[in-house]
């Protein structure tokens, strides 16, 4: 998981360099939510904060990625109940429950995977998916459906970075080379996170969408708000509720 | 009998035991130790204390939990009692700090985190002829949990550039001697 984590991260800052705004996929996503309150089930988050040494390496920082993991949930509880949604975590599950699941995790980190890489950045589009998007996970989602009543189940992956005191001076020292002309700054932290929503019915993938940034901080509540927000802005509301606000 | 068994453990923590200390720069360690006293350089149920080993225990805990909802994992409740018995008479004091998961992979290998899951591989199982030879594999890894440097010297070796990585120790630049600066 770490590897495959990490080499993601890597891969969607390298292709998606420079990129300081959100990646929004919705146009392409025919998701219209239920009329009327729907349940969704927030699958277990993949989150990881880390430090970035002076060697470019990232650091996990187990107390950073707590706070996150709580931060995120928490935005994404408010503001998917904001949208007629009703959230329920994975843990709330018993164990043999969360058997079922982790099959639908892992060939959702691998779909995942696959839609930032040929649907969002430069790579191009895998002979079969050009001009649609109609990834799934399969009829076999029922069996989430079955073991947490939930109409959708929302997949959550999030990294973020943050530069050491070393990177830092390494970063100042970089700038000051641009008065040579070669600017040799080595990059900061990055902030990387998607987002994917399965219909339990069919088992489809009926909302995507990644950010990737530079800026923001997941350690701090407004800061994991506003990332849920940017993640979550353009999927659409209830009608029932969209009508009473 | 029970006193050759006892013996031959106490042998392979000794062997454990020194090629840890060779690898820790102590030459000397080749010289014949008796076993019998050396003392684990940890306390059992240790929990990390550094910020970066932390974070690696979280990391681990993560791949743990992936590792415990695993299709690979083998749930036979006998060999799972034995192979965790053998380790736990391997391991004494240190046996309730690990969990041992038999993961059917044809491989040959077993691997033990600082954290204390143990993965032993089908693989291992099935190129063992005898409960010796598998202890032999065991103990190596079990001899792990006791060691203070564990995932030490992995989080310092990370922690280096990694062009820097495999160059002789003192040409090596600190990401501390760029913080000085």
């Amino acid at each position: 998981m770490g590897k495959l984590g990490t080499a993601l991260a890597a891969g969607v800052m390298l292709l998606l360099a420079a990129c300081g705004t959100t990646q929004n996929l919705s146009r392409k996503v025919q998701f219209t939510p239920p009329p009327g309150p729907f349940k969704i089930t927030l699958m277990k988050p993949d989150v990881q904060l880390s430090l970035l040494t002076a060697g470019g390496l990232e650091e996990p920082n187990a107390e950073w990625t707590d706070k996150a993991r709580e931060n995120l949930l928490k935005a994404l509880t408010e503001q998917i109940s904001g949208r007629g949604g009703a959230m329920s975590s994975m843990q709330e599950l018993p164990a043999e429950k969360t058997m079922v699941v982790a099959d639908f995790e892992r060939l959702n980190r691998v779909i995942g995977t696959t839609i930032i890489m040929h649907k969002l950045s430069m790579l191009p589009d895998l002979p079969t998916k050009k001009d649609r998007f109609d990834w799934t996970l399969g009829n076999g989602a029922q069996a989430i459906r079955e073991a947490t009543n939930a109409d959708y189940a929302l997949f959550l992956f999030a990294r973020d970075s943050f530069s050491s005191g070393g990177r830092q001076a390494l970063q100042v020292l970089g700038m000051a080379s641009c008065v040579i002309g070669v600017c040799l700054a080595p990059g900061g932290g990055n902030q990387v996170a998607f987002v994917s929503l399965a219909d339990l019915k069919t088992g489809n993938i009926v909302w995507f969408n990644l950010l990737a940034k530079s800026t923001g901080d997941l350690r701090d509540p407004a800061g994991a708000a506003a990332s849920v927000s940017a993640l979550i802005a353009e999927m659409p509301v209830t009608p029932v509720l969209a009508k009473k606000q | 009998m029970r006193h050759a068994d006892a013996s031959r453990r106490a042998f392979m923590l000794g062997a454990c035991c020194t090629g840890w200390g060779v690898t820790a720069g102590a030459p000397g360690a080749f010289a014949a130790i008796d076993p019998s006293v050396m003392t684990p350089t940890l306390a059992p149920n240790f929990k990390p204390v550094d910020t970066d080993e932390k974070g690696f225990w979280q990391a681990v805990k993560d791949i743990e939990e992936d590792i415990k909802r695993s299709n690979f994992l083998l749930h036979d409740e006998k060999l799972n009692s034995y192979i965790s018995g053998l380790c736990c008479n391997l391991a004494k004091d240190f046996c309730p700090d690990m969990r041992v998961y038999i993961v059917r992979t044809p491989y040959f290998n077993a691997s033990m985190y600082s954290t204390g899951m143990m993965q032993v591989w089908t693989g291992l199982l099935l190129r063992m002829k005898s409960e010796a030879q598998l202890a032999v594999c065991l103990v190596m890894k079990s001899v792990i949990i006791c060691v203070v440097t564990r995932s030490r010297n992995i989080a310092a070796f990370a922690r280096k550039p990694a062009a820097m990585r495999f160059l002789p120790r003192h040409w090596r630049l600190q990401p501390e001697d760029l913080a000085i600066w």
